[in-house]
């Protein structure tokens, strides 16, 4: 009887043996107490590169990356085998010719009949290319994010957009066509600076709706990133000079006034056309949030490294709880409601002084006034 | 002389209809938002009310919500600037069967040819 089991425990020994080393796409090979190589199979030779003559009796050590066995990996492998019967891991292994692979990793402890530790059993996989494509999904998964993520900002600017096509865009339509209707009215010689008035309010109505479709066009290049800065040695202040001068249409209906004062060397090295828009920006924000008659100060300072500019107002001020927001696209303070605006104007502004590798900050007080400051290299690159 | 009550926020715009209104023998009650507006009407009571939807700086919405609940404007036929007059939001402010909406931008003679019909009421 005792005869029989051994005589089928030697064929399944025999059999299991010859299983085990026929499998090709597995490493399976077993390990003494102190983590020497006892066996090694035909998957093993496959995926490590190393015969059974080279390895067997060699440490497994050899098969981690040198920082793994810094980090005493091979022991505590075997340590927390010991421990579980049983331990899994993932991570970079390396083969006879120094290349690594990803490798999946089981460990199991075998015991004798009589519970006794007598080693380890390990089985490795190399799922290096479903490590790959996992990354790869990844990387795509985020790109589709991140795609989604732009496509949710153009759609939002757009539906934005027609809103405000929708409502804005109406009221300035209308005054244009009732001025005209009047301006056909006022025929005699002496009604002129009736017809002159329908005439200025047609132009500004048509400037203010090009400044807004001009705002969104800006706004939707400057989020792709398709602005690119355009370098030139120039005169700082006769650029401000004149940019002055074309605010002046915008100044005088309010009967306000601009003290320039500007200190230092004239030239810069900087975009001409985006330091007009900026500062013409800053300059009428300051004229719309300001009541008649107030004061609005550009004040210039130049060195050798940095252009300061300000831009200060005697206007309502900025409420402090909305001056952390006040750079945010479509954002519009309480107190500015009764203005026309589509919050888009200082959102430029502060992505195109990013784009001239400058700065901006402020100060405000609310009923008091807000002070611009902006610094800019005085030439970008 | 009808008197009538126009408000609306662009400045602009109240301007000029102040000046088309009177050139055809209306007098104007000009009101630059929904709350001015409901205090002008409760003292003035006009024949007719103009006010606007479709900015929402006007605070239109506020004077519509003002006149509903103010038995003596109720009655004072209205002329909104808005969309669409079968919008269940503006059917709901409606307080008349009589009452107009006319969508920015209108011309001129529209804006007669409605103000006309409500007068007759």
């Amino acid at each position: 009887m005792f005869g029989v089991v051994r005589e089928i425990s030697q064929v399944d020994r025999e059999s299991f043996r010859l299983l085990v080393d026929s499998v090709k796409d597995y490493a399976i090979f077993m390990i003494d107490l102190n983590g020497y190589v006892m066996t090694w199979n035909d998957g093993a030779e496959e995926i490590k590169g190393y015969k059974a003559s080279e390895i067997i009796g060699c440490h497994i050590s050899i098969f981690y990356t040198p920082e793994e066995i810094k980090r005493n990996e091979p022991e505590n492998n075997l340590k927390q085998t010991i421990i579980r019967g049983r331990f899994e891991d993932e991570g970079w292994r390396v083969r006879k010719d120094g290349s690594v692979f990803w490798a999946n990793v089981i460990f199991t402890a075998l015991k004798d009949i009589s519970g006794e530790l007598i080693g380890f059993a390990k089985v490795t996989r190399d799922i290096t290319r479903r490590k790959r494509a996992d990354e790869e999904i990844n990387r795509l998964n985020n790109e589709l994010k991140r795609q989604l993520e732009r496509e949710k900002e153009h759609s939002e600017l757009k539906s934005r957009f027609i809103t405000l096509a929708s409502h804005e865009f109406r009221t300035p339509l209308t005054a244009i066509l009732s001025s005209a209707s009047l301006i056909t009215r006022y025929k005699e010689f002496d009604q002129d600076p009736m017809r002159q008035k329908h005439i200025d309010r047609i132009k500004t109505s048509v400037h203010y709706l090009t400044d807004v479709l001009d705002d969104f066009l800006s706004i939707e290049k400057l989020e792709d990133g398709k602005i690119e800065f355009n370098e030139s040695v120039f005169n700082l202040h006769d650029l401000l000079q004149d940019t002055i001068e074309e605010m002046k249409g915008m100044l005088d209906t309010k009967r306000q006034q601009i003290d320039f004062s500007f200190e230092g060397p004239n030239e810069i090295s900087q975009d001409k056309k985006i330091i007009k828009h900026i500062i013409l920006n800053l300059l009428s924000n300051a004229s719309k949030y300001s009541a008649d008659e107030k004061k609005i100060r550009l004040g210039v300072f130049l060195n050798s490294q940095t252009a300061h500019i300000s831009v200060s107002d005697e206007g309502i001020g900025i409420p402090a709880a909305a001056q952390a927001h006040l750079f945010s696209k479509f954002f519009r303070a309480s107190n500015a409601c009764s203005v026309h605006g589509t919050g888009l104007g200082l959102n430029i502004v502060k992505k195109y002084i990013e784009v001239l590798n400058g700065s901006i900050s402020f100060s405000s007080q609310e009923n008091i006034g807000s002070t611009f400051t902006v610094e800019l290299p005085v030439s970008i690159i | 002389m009808k008197n009538i009550l126009v408000i609306e926020e662009d400045a602009f715009l109240r301007e000029n209809l102040v000046e088309l209104l009177e050139l055809h023998q209306f007098k104007v009650i000009p009101a630059k938002d929904g709350k001015t507006g409901y205090e002008l009407a409760k003292k003035k009571i006009p024949d007719i009310i103009v006010c606007d939807l479709m900015t929402p700086q006007s605070n239109g919405k506020l004077f519509l919500d003002l006149a509903g609940a103010d038995l003596e404007i109720r009655l004072v036929p209205i002329l909104l600037f808005s969309f669409n007059q079968s919008e269940p939001e503006i059917k709901s402010v409606f307080k008349n069967q009589h009452d107009e909406c006319l969508k920015k931008p209108f011309s001129e003679k529209k804006l007669l040819s409605v103000l006309n019909k409500l007068s007759l009421h």
